[in-house]
């Protein structure tokens, strides 16, 4: 058992695997707002223009 | 003359029929093994740039023990021990390794610049042609750190010993480096060399990995490239920014690596030339050799013969082993998700040993269909590895240290 936390090493490695999968998969939603938002942004200039 | 022994002239000689014979024999096997290294890095089978400098090292250490004084032996290239200020100005003034070792070494430093030179020759716009898919890849591929650790310490490691030597499942040296650093520092160089040693090895074992676990014919599904979104130099720093500084706000005990890669990254992106050479070039590549001299160096018999090493030896290869067999698992679930587009090999790439798993997978799949072109989803899933490889050592790191 770690000593701060009184874990054994199965629940070391589930919280890990957990708190990765959470934090990427959050990276890639942080990817996918980037693109709508930057692309959105870029078809309203383009929409502003032809006006 | 009548008393002069000719063996004090040779001093490496000297104390090698002298000293302790198990390590007089761990110093003859570990010349053998760096000339080995050499010989195999020269012609392309082991990685070249890690394993010339770091044979050359480990052939030379342990030729080179002499009498530091009547009773004590050592060399005149590092003290990896020494932490006490005053033994450690005087090792800093004899030594000729030391100032590179205690300054770039010992701090996590060397790390930090090789991955800065990873970031400025990584294209982050693969990972942001098809974020979820290569992340789900990635995640997977983690299996084998994420298995490694509960059965490193069944084996008898303690949790900080155990974390660093599952982040070999990772399959990046850096941060394998900057782990052992940070949670176990006397095992840091058996874990940073059977790290290295193994990663140079999957190049030539992944391949038989994915012809065992993945039919010929998924082998050969030819993947729509077609419908990938273009991504531009702007989105790509954008996402560097915010991605950098979210996991530096989450994990800051990681902080250093994160904001290494990232920076290196932007640095490419934002086209400020003279910076993409340095970053590329010197910074990289002297790290790089720099890394692979301090290794051999300090694969002296008297550091490196730890009963440990062969726990090490057994856990690195099961993790890598498990990474591969868990990225072709993520593989498998894209190619159901995508009700059979997805190439399964692809999930070998989630192994973030950039860029030779996408090689890897890149080569088996043209075997089998020469019009099949993959690289850029390999590619994502290997970007990939690197962010989820840095997300664990930051929670082992965070939660053990």
């Amino acid at each position: 058992m770690t000593g701060k936390l009184n874990l054994t090493s199965w629940e070391v490695a589930l919280i890990t695997y957990v708190t990765c999968a959470i934090v990427s998969l959050g990276v890639a939603g942080i990817i996918k707002l980037i693109f709508f938002a930057i692309r959105w942004k870029g078809e309203q200039q383009v929409k502003k223009g032809v006006q | 003359m009548g008393g002069f022994d000719v063996l004090y002239l040779f001093q490496g000689i000297a104390t090698l029929v002298g000293g302790d014979p198990g390590i007089s024999i761990g110093r003859i096997v570990l010349i053998m093994l760096g000339l080995l290294f050499v010989y195999l890095g020269a012609k392309g089978i082991l990685e070249p740039l890690i394993m010339i400098p770091m044979g050359v090292g480990m052939a030379a250490v342990n030729g080179a023990v002499l009498y530091l004084s009547a009773t004590n032996q050592g060399t005149i290239f590092i003290d990896p021990m020494v932490s006490d200020p005053a033994p450690l100005l005087d090792a800093l003034q004899i030594n000729f390794l030391q100032p590179i070792y205690t300054f770039t070494f010992s701090n996590g430093l060397i790390a930090c610049l090789v991955f800065m030179g990873i970031g400025a020759i990584t294209d982050v716009g693969f990972i942001l042609m098809a974020p979820f898919s290569s992340m789900i890849i990635a995640i997977c591929a983690e299996l084998g750190t994420i298995l490694t650790f509960p059965l490193a310490v069944w084996m008898g490691l303690t949790f900080k010993e155990a974390a660093a030597i599952s982040v070999v499942g990772g399959a990046d040296g850096p941060m394998v480096l900057f782990t052992s650093l940070m949670l176990a520092k006397h095992l840091f160089v058996p874990i940073t060399i059977v790290a290295y040693l193994y990663l140079s090895l999957t190049y030539g074992g992944y391949p038989y990995l994915i012809r065992l676990l993945v039919p010929k014919k998924l082998r050969g599904i030819k993947m729509d490239l077609k419908n990938m979104p273009k991504v531009t130099p702007g989105e790509k720093i954008a996402f560097s920014l915010i991605t950098c500084t979210i996991l530096c706000l989450l994990f800051p005990v990681a902080g250093p690596l994160f904001m290494s890669f990232f920076l290196g990254v932007i640095v490419r992106e934002s086209g400020v030339k003279r910076f993409v050479e340095f970053l590329e070039g010197p910074v990289l590549f002297g790290s790089t050799f720099f890394l692979g001299l301090l290794l051999g160096v300090l694969c002296e018999a008297s550091t490196i013969l730890n009963p440990k090493v062969l726990n090490l030896l057994i856990l690195g290869m099961f993790a890598l082993l498990m990474s591969g067999i868990g990225g072709i698992i993520g593989g498998y679930a894209m190619y159901f998700i995508s009700k059979g587009k997805f190439n399964p090999v692809v999930g070998i790439a989630g192994v973030s040993c950039v860029p030779t798993t996408a090689k890897v997978a890149q080569k088996e799949i043209q075997k089998v269909n020469k019009h099949a072109l993959i690289l850029p989803y390999a590619m994502g899933a290997n970007v990939s590895g690197v962010i989820t490889s840095a997300i664990i050592t930051a929670i082992f790191c965070t939660l053990l240290r």
